[in-house]
């Protein structure tokens, strides 16, 4: 076990491990990503989507409408079929069945007030991460590239 | 994703008992996910499911080892375990959310399982109404340690 945590040869052990977690990547995403189509994938793939789940995160509503809307993620849009009134500009997340091009809704859920509620958590969030990182990289020795604690 | 002031305390409170280097590594991985996760998926805007596995329990065991690397030599396994296991808590608290299934984190087991799975007690967003909670309760465990001399963790 000790060779696994030594100096000697790191930067081959530490290469190995990343492309390791490479393919791991590329595996979640041949796996996953047929398996759950983005709206992209639903609006040029139409037959090969035909029948699978999708679940599109939060979106905006790019035109609205009675028991159907177009939804709008990456610049690409496709038309969902959903019970009710919905408005332009609305923000919703989308889990649904892929049918012809466009998205049966199973369930939609509108986020109210989404911009600024997940900008408040990214900005402290990333206030915390900030503080953590100075708090480490006060110990660290740059030169050398290791975290050094001095107790 | 939950707020990572919220992670980071998680991380702050179990990891008081531990070892200073050890601690930090505990923290460090509370916050790992996310950092890689965000970095693949909004810096790197890499392919469809990329940034899964910074949500795996196998996916965090390699970037922790990769992280440990950081680590002095005599330090290494024991900041590889706490790497692991602050990102596995990361895990954890994720798993309250109520995502719909769309969060890297349902799928913990990728993997050996690709089914999601979450507890769905909060949507995430709602985590803008705990924060003021969690900031706080940093505040008030950081003045705690300061007064017991153990607020120095990395």
């Amino acid at each position: 076990m000790r060779i696994l945590w030594s100096d000697r040869a790191s930067w081959l052990k530490v290469g190995l491990v990343l492309t390791a977690v490479a393919g791991l990547c590329w595996e979640a995403n041949r796996r996953l990503g047929p398996g759950y189509p983005s709206l992209g994938r639903i609006r040029e793939y139409p037959e090969e989507t035909q029948g699978q789940t999708a679940q599109i995160p939060p979106s905006v509503v790019r035109e609205g409408g009675t028991d159907r809307f177009v939804l709008e993620r990456d610049e690409v849009t496709l038309v969902v079929h959903a019970r009710g009134r919905w408005n332009a500009g609305e923000i919703v997340a989308v889990r649904g069945r892929a049918e012809k091009g466009e998205l049966i809704a199973e369930m939609v859920r509108p986020y109210p007030g989404y911009r600024w509620k997940r900008g408040l958590v990214y900005g402290f969030s990333l206030l915390a991460a900030l503080f953590v990182a100075w708090r480490l990289l006060r110990r660290t020795d740059l030169a050398r590239g290791i975290f050094e604690s001095r107790y | 994703m939950a707020d990572l002031v919220t992670h980071y305390l998680t991380a702050r409170l179990p990891a008081a008992r531990l070892s200073r280097p050890v601690q930090a590594a505990f923290v460090a991985g509370v916050m790992l996910p996310d950092l890689v996760g965000k970095l693949l998926e909004v810096v790197l805007h890499t392919a469809n499911r990329f940034y899964v596995p910074s949500h795996t329990v196998l996916g965090l065991a390699l970037y922790g080892y990769v992280a440990s690397f950081a680590f002095e030599e005599r330090l290494r396994p024991k900041a590889w375990l706490a790497l692991w296991l602050g990102g596995c808590l990361h895990i954890l608290v994720d798993l309250f959310k109520d995502t719909m299934g769309s969060a890297s984190s349902a799928l913990f087991l990728f993997p050996l399982a690709v089914e999601p799975f979450e507890f769905g007690l909060y949507d995430p967003i709602h985590a803008i109404w705990t924060l003021p909670i969690a900031l706080a309760s940093v505040a008030a465990w950081e003045a705690l340690a300061r007064t017991k001399g153990n607020h120095v963790w990395e």
